[in-house]
């Protein structure tokens, strides 16, 4: 039992930090993304046992004394969604937009209402304002935001930010004339307030109210992905050697039981 | 077991294969830096999972994802040149020049710079043929076309008119797709081709003697090449750790 109990630590320490590398090899595909928020884990304790001191060898009755207590092994824990700011990107494009501190878009997905901070939109062929999977972006009302003149402006290429502009409120405006509204729904704690859309990961469900976004809207701008290279390699690094630790250990923990095998049953 | 060992080293392949894309995407906007009328594409990248772990293995969904592509059109186009030629078009505005593509079904352009050729149509400089309502006849002289697309020849004294030039715009302009040098065709993300004259409501206007430049932005693909190779190499490492990582699991015994 001890023996077992050493190994399957260890064991757990090299599943957890190869799951870890495989966080980390994800931020990295996604290194430009648009919106991407990177996911982080961290390592926990599983369970500890109480370690008691028995005297008077393993069959005494006396449940001994507590020394304290012993880890099991580790677990990662999480995923969290680091929802820092991504540095912004100007791309001279009509329909990208990115919002400067808090706020996020809503789009109607066949799922129901998800948010995000990926502001690559086109206009598709009835007006709307959709994501480049094609669902569409709300207003402030939460309905479909559309940009509603025809193919004159806009859809057509050789058109420039100059035709739609979008104001830091999100208002959308035509050739001078008010013509619709992006919706930007604030939630004060990403974390608590907002879990991953497992069908299209870079959307969030909600799990609170949405509240009044304060951030700024910015047409002709993307917010890349919050992926820092360096810290994720130095990551990258410990993990490799945690692993490589663990893996150590439980070479040990096997030895030890070979021994334990082999040279005790001579005795 | 809560891994698959293949899914660790999945993610960083497929981290490198959507950097290779966003090089290829690069690399043709490059090769494109001179040809008129061209349109930047861009490589435009979705996080995505390909597989979910159990719950009761891990506390969450995240494993085996990564990214996947698709392409867009700019919306940015070129600055216009001066030009000698009067077939030299350029269009002030919105909208495609239509040509027939060698397969017989109909490509859309904005590079203007036409040739006049011996059965009195006008090519672009590909060879394509603008699909227009008239013909050039080969005598004459002088050729002018108006803003609003009028082809107007002269053979002897007096101008004629012998067509008019239409065009074509799109509601989702850039869900176009790039058919090679400057030549794009429609599918279904861009919507069917609405035709109209130049300088109507919606259409851009003509102007002769004038060529629109590509619309590659030379130090913008560089950058993103720049940030594409690096993207590649840090996969490339990840790779390798993982790939290290599982080499001390099988060498436990050994």
């Amino acid at each position: 039992m001890t023996l077992n109990r050493g190994m399957y630590a260890a064991a757990s320490a090299m599943n957890a930090n190869l799951y870890r590398q495989e966080l980390l090899s994800h931020n990295l595909a996604n290194l430009t993304t648009a919106g991407f928020k990177q996911i982080n884990t961290s390592l926990d304790d599983f369970v500890s046992l109480n370690i008691n001191n028995v005297e008077g060898g393993a069959r005494s009755a006396s449940p001994g004394k507590a020394v304290g207590k012993g880890g099991l092994g580790v677990i990662a824990t999480g995923p969290y969604t680091d929802f820092g700011e991504g540095s912004l990107r100007e791309t001279e494009q009509p329909f990208d937009f990115s919002i400067s501190g808090n706020g996020f878009f809503a789009v109607q997905t066949p799922n129901g209402v998800r948010y995000t901070r990926d502001g690559r939109f086109t206009r598709d062929l009835n007006g709307h304002l959709v994501t480049a999977d094609g669902f569409r972006v709300l207003d402030e009302k939460s309905e479909d935001a559309i940009v509603p003149v025809p193919y004159a402006v806009g859809g057509g290429m050789g058109d420039t930010v100059g035709n739609v502009t979008v104001t830091t409120e999100g208002r959308i405006i035509i050739n001078g004339k008010p013509a619709g509204m992006i919706g930007m729904f604030g939630f004060d704690n990403p974390n608590e307030d907002l879990v991953r859309d497992d069908n299209s990961p870079n959307l969030f469900i909600q799990k609170t109210e949405a509240v009044q976004a304060n951030g700024r809207l910015r047409q002709g701008y993307l917010e890349m992905a919050n992926v820092d290279p360096v810290s994720t390699f130095t990551a990258m690094t410990t993990t490799a050697r945690a692993y490589e630790a663990a893996q150590r250990v439980l070479q040990m923990q096997d030895q030890v039981a070979g021994r334990a095998v082999n040279d005790l049953g001579r005795v | 077991m809560p891994f698959t060992p293949h899914s660790v080293l999945h993610t960083n392949s497929v981290g490198m294969m959507a950097r290779q894309f966003e090089m290829d995407v690069t690399a043709d906007n490059l090769a494109n830096l001179n040809t008129p009328g061209f349109i930047a594409s861009r490589a435009n990248f979705q996080e995505y999972l390909f597989d979910q772990v159990p719950a009761s293995l891990m506390n969450g969904p995240y494993r085996g994802s990564a990214v996947r592509p698709n392409t867009s059109l700019s919306y940015t186009l070129g600055p216009m040149v001066q030009s000698a030629s009067p077939t030299d078009l350029a269009i002030f505005g919105p909208g495609f020049f239509r040509v027939e593509m060698p397969d017989g079904t109909t490509g859309y352009t904005r590079n203007g710079s036409f040739q006049r050729d011996a059965e009195g149509n006008l090519v672009t400089t590909s060879g394509l043929r603008l699909l227009w309502g008239g013909k050039i006849p080969v005598e004459a002289k002088d050729v002018r076309v108006t803003a609003e697309g009028t082809v107007e020849v002269r053979v002897g004294q007096d101008w004629e008119n012998v067509g008019q030039i239409t065009m074509a715009t799109f509601e989702n302009s850039s869900g176009m797709v790039n058919a090679g040098g400057s030549t794009y065709t429609a599918d279904e993300s861009s919507g069917p081709p609405i035709i109209g004259t130049p300088n109507a409501e919606g259409f851009g206007s003509l102007v002769a003697g004038m060529v629109e430049q590509s619309g590659v932005s030379l130090q913008n693909e560089v950058a993103q090449m720049m940030l594409a190779q690096r993207a590649y190499s840090m996969s490339l490492r990840s790779l390798q750790t993982a790939d290290e990582m599982l080499t001390l699991a099988i060498r436990v015994r050994g």
